[in-house]
């Protein structure tokens, strides 16, 4: 009896250490190239070319220079050509004498290009169904001409690219109102959704000023830094246009869960700083004259974090004033926003016509489905209301120096 | 003394429960099934009626014959040919889902973890341990489910409850509007034929301990199938959408990919795949003990351990063809127009034709029913006896503690004396 028992506890110990450890293939890790961020394009010749930031572990066989990168350097950056992305990724030109890992993958960058005229409905079914690839990675369009400038950017504290971006999207997502991180499978889950279309995040190299700039050296190079702002509208698999930062707060506001987004509300010549956090809008749809109604319902909690105005945000009548102002702000953006991406974009990347699918009768939603962007969304009489409501005026009362002096 | 294994009503619910959780666990066909939308949740849930009414004759037949059996319960409602016939077709079933269950391990095995390991290597990781479990014998597979069980039951419950915060509702909405009723009753219907783990109530609730219940241990088995079930299929609805996770081929396992913490826990799937390699072991040594155990009694063999091996030869063999080593091939199994069917034959057709001729031959059969049931009885009276404590020398083992039965039940059914 013992003995049996003894064979059973040894099985499962062999079966826990076979499955545990840290890789499941036959690969030693460091025969490994560990991509952890991809740049997607096409090339005139209509190829794909993918540029990757792979992982330099130390202590390898080979040096850096062996392997294109740099001598102590962190990540090393090399470029492939391929006919389909699953070649590509996995360097059928034999340009590096490692096995391609992605499970480690953080960042999947498309060029603006790409996105617009191909689309990357082709590149979704390789992310979805091969292996190497998953669901986790955060999905940009890159705005710069010059896509692999991405690759070129000073990241500031951080060593290399797809762990900088990972982590910025990881611990923004919910404190930013200028754009949002979209991961693969929010993305794939979006473009199944019936009555919404995606929306890609977007990432552009800018130059920068002093910011990083070394002492002493006057004749620098120009350095860059990625800036995350706005979003890209999708139809589909295919980029159809690009929302700025303000437009891009449309969004965030009434399709994520933001829990203390930093904003600034003019007033007047003045601004107001405010922490905001919001709740799900209310959604009502109807559907009348052929024409659809759309009343959007949207509350907001504010904190006060800066007073330039000469309000006394501890006093409610003048809190009442802010509020005001505030919800005229912000109604005249989403409106403004909303009607741009129904003239220009014709894409329902709000939901609403998930909202109308759910709150209609299914005859009806199924007999204007296919025409819901082009047609319905597009031409939706759509009323925003805006709530807010100052609940906290900071550590102070009344402004900074009055009655001071 | 410790003749036969006996287990006990929740080992035998647990054993049930957690080979039957195999499929949502692997490859969740209710997404596929009836309208193949958000409702599928409802469809599951609709399926656990239909389980119960597939499940009826099998059930009404067992709890006539309680003493008896599989193989002589056959053997006593349509005599000894007829029996032996019936139960080789139930050999022929228990080893088919012994292949098709080890194709579907070796499958996602190689799609989702050990993708360049070879076909055989991954055989040889499920065979040899379902092969040591199954001629270990009943006890030893009731005793692994208790313990296997609960942390497959575990990994379900935990990778629902941390994966709550990325769960969207809108991915259930709208409820039952895009389905029609005709669908969700189609869908349900499927779902419940792919339960085929009656067979195993049927097969080792002859084992069941003294004054432990057959119908409990169905209930319950199916109470914490369902409520597991469930709980899979929401929290795959909720997360990744109907719409992408019946794109997937195991779609809970893509869920429990996108669960947990991003820099101190990582790649936390690898218990959701020891729970389904474990789970999946513990099925095929039941099903492997199962078909070797009809042809153990059919052939009347001297031991149902000799049988293990050549099936698992064979299952082995089948499973290395070209044929079987195909993707297309595991699709075969998901759709509705095969593997249920043939499950709907075995664990309902079958078993109600032998209701129905059980009934038409009550009188001449409620006599051997009486006879065994008598013999039981005396066999228990006379241990009863054998093990009365005399007045101050109170034995130290009852036996009510022991895992093994200390009555052989006559005359001896199930599994070979070597297994003492």
């Amino acid at each position: 009896m013992i003995k049996k028992r003894l064979w059973i506890v040894v099985m499962i110990i062999i079966m826990l250490v076979a499955t545990m450890s840290g890789r499941w293939s036959r690969q030693e890790p460091k025969n490994l190239a560990i991509g952890i961020a991809y740049l997607y394009e096409k090339t005139d010749e209509g190829i794909y070319s993918i540029t990757a930031e792979i992982v330099h572990l130390s202590g390898t066989n080979e040096s850096g220079a062996a392997t294109g990168g740099q001598s102590g350097s962190l990540s090393i950056i090399r470029n492939f050509k391929g006919p389909t992305v699953s070649e590509t990724v996995r360097d059928t030109e034999v340009k590096v004498e490692k096995v391609f890992f992605g499970s480690q993958n953080r960042v999947r960058f498309f060029s603006e290009e790409l996105a617009r005229e191909d689309g990357i409905l082709d590149i979704l079914d390789f992310f979805v169904r091969d292996h190497i690839a998953d669901e986790r990675p955060y999905l940009f369009v890159v705005k710069n001409e010059k896509p692999t400038d991405i690759f070129e950017a000073d990241l500031g504290g951080s060593a290399r690219l797809g762990e900088h971006i990972h982590h910025i999207a990881g611990k923004r997502q919910d404190t930013v109102l200028t754009t949002t991180f979209v991961n693969t499978l929010k993305f794939v889950r979006e473009y199944y959704c019936e009555g919404m279309q995606p929306v890609i995040s977007v990432v552009e190299a800018k130059e920068t000023e002093a910011a990083y700039k070394t002492p002493g050296m006057e004749d620098e190079p120009k350095k860059t830094e990625l800036v995350f702002e706005g979003l890209g509208v999708m139809k589909g698999a295919k980029l159809v246009g690009l929302l700025s930062e303000r437009e891009a707060m449309t969004y965030t506001l009434l399709r994520e869960d933001i829990k203390g987004a930093h904003t600034s509300i003019p007033v007047g010549e003045k601004e107001i700083g405010v922490k905001l956090s919001n709740s799900r809008p209310k959604i009502k749809t109807s559907y009348e004259n052929g024409r659809v109604k759309i009343n959007i319902d949207l509350k907001l909690k504010l904190s006060v974090s800066e007073n330039e105005t000469e309000y006394d945000v501890s006093q409610y009548r003048d809190i009442k004033i802010l509020e005001n102002i505030a919800n005229n702000h912000f109604r005249k953006e989403i409106e403004s926003t909303i009607a741009k991406i129904q003239r220009e974009y014709k894409s329902d990347i709000f939901g609403f016509g998930m909202h109308f699918h759910v709150q209609q009768k299914h005859d009806l939603w199924e007999s204007i489905k296919e025409e819901w962007d082009d047609k319905y969304f597009a031409e939706a009489d759509i009323t925003v209301k805006v709530d807010s409501k100052i609940v906290f005026s900071g550590e102070t009362r009344e402004k900074f120096g009055v009655n001071a002096r | 003394m410790n003749k036969y294994p006996s287990i006990c009503q929740n080992q035998l619910a647990l054993m049930i429960a957690g080979s039957a959780l195999m499929f949502p666990y692997s490859f969740l066909p209710v997404l596929r099934t009836g309208p193949a939308n958000q409702d599928a949740w409802i469809v599951m849930l609709c399926s656990i009626v239909f389980i119960i009414a597939l499940n009826a004759p099998f059930l009404i037949l067992k709890n006539k014959f309680l003493n008896f059996d599989f193989v002589e319960m056959n053997e006593a409602i349509l005599g000894k040919i007829g029996g032996k016939f019936v139960s080789l077709i139930y050999t022929f079933f228990a080893f088919s889902c012994y292949t098709a269950c080890m194709l579907i391990a070796t499958m996602y095995t190689r799609i989702y973890l050990l993708a360049e390991t070879p076909q055989w290597i991954v055989l040889l990781f499920v065979i040899i341990p379902a092969m040591y479990i199954a001629t270990s014998g009943a006890g030893t597979i009731a005793r692994l489910a208790t313990f296997i069980e609960p942390y497959i039951l575990l990994t379900i419950f935990v990778f629902c409850v941390v994966g709550i915060n990325n769960m969207e509702l809108f991915n259930i909405l709208p409820i039952l509007k895009d389905s029609k009723p005709m669908d969700i009753v189609e869908g349900a219907f499927f779902t419940a034929a792919r339960f085929s783990e009656i067979l195993i109530l049927v097969v080792f609730s002859i084992y069941l301990r003294r004054g432990h219940s057959l119908n409990k241990s169905y209930f319950r088995s199916l109470a914490v199938f369902g409520v597991s079930f469930f709980i899979i299929v929401i929290s795959t609805i909720l997360l990744l959408s109907s719409g992408v996770a019946k794109l997937m081929h195991a779609p809970f396992y893509v869920y429990s990919r996108q669960v947990g913490g991003e820099d101190l826990l990582q790649r936390l799937q690898v218990f959701n795949a020891l729970a389904w390699i474990m789970g999946t072991i513990l099925k095929l040594s039941i099903y492997s003990y199962m078909a070797s155990f009809f042809l153990y009694k059919v052939t009347n063999f001297k031991s149902q351990k000799f049988f293990v091996y050549p099936l698992s030869l064979l299952a082995f063999v089948v499973n290395m063809l070209p044929f079987m080593q195909r993707s297309a091939t595991l699709d075969l199994f998901k759709q509705d127009t095969t593997y249920p069917l043939f499950v709907l034959f075995i664990a309902f057709i079958v078993p109600l034709l032998l209701l129905i001729v059980y009934l038409i031959r009550q009188k001449s059969i409620k006599p051997i029913i009486d006879q065994r049931n008598q013999a039981v009885a005396d066999a228990e009276a006379k241990h009863d006896a054998a093990v009365q404590p005399k007045p101050g020398n109170a034995p130290k083992n009852s036996g009510q503690n022991s895992n093994e039965a200390n009555i052989p039940q006559a005359p001896p059914p199930g599994d070979s004396p070597q297994q003492a």
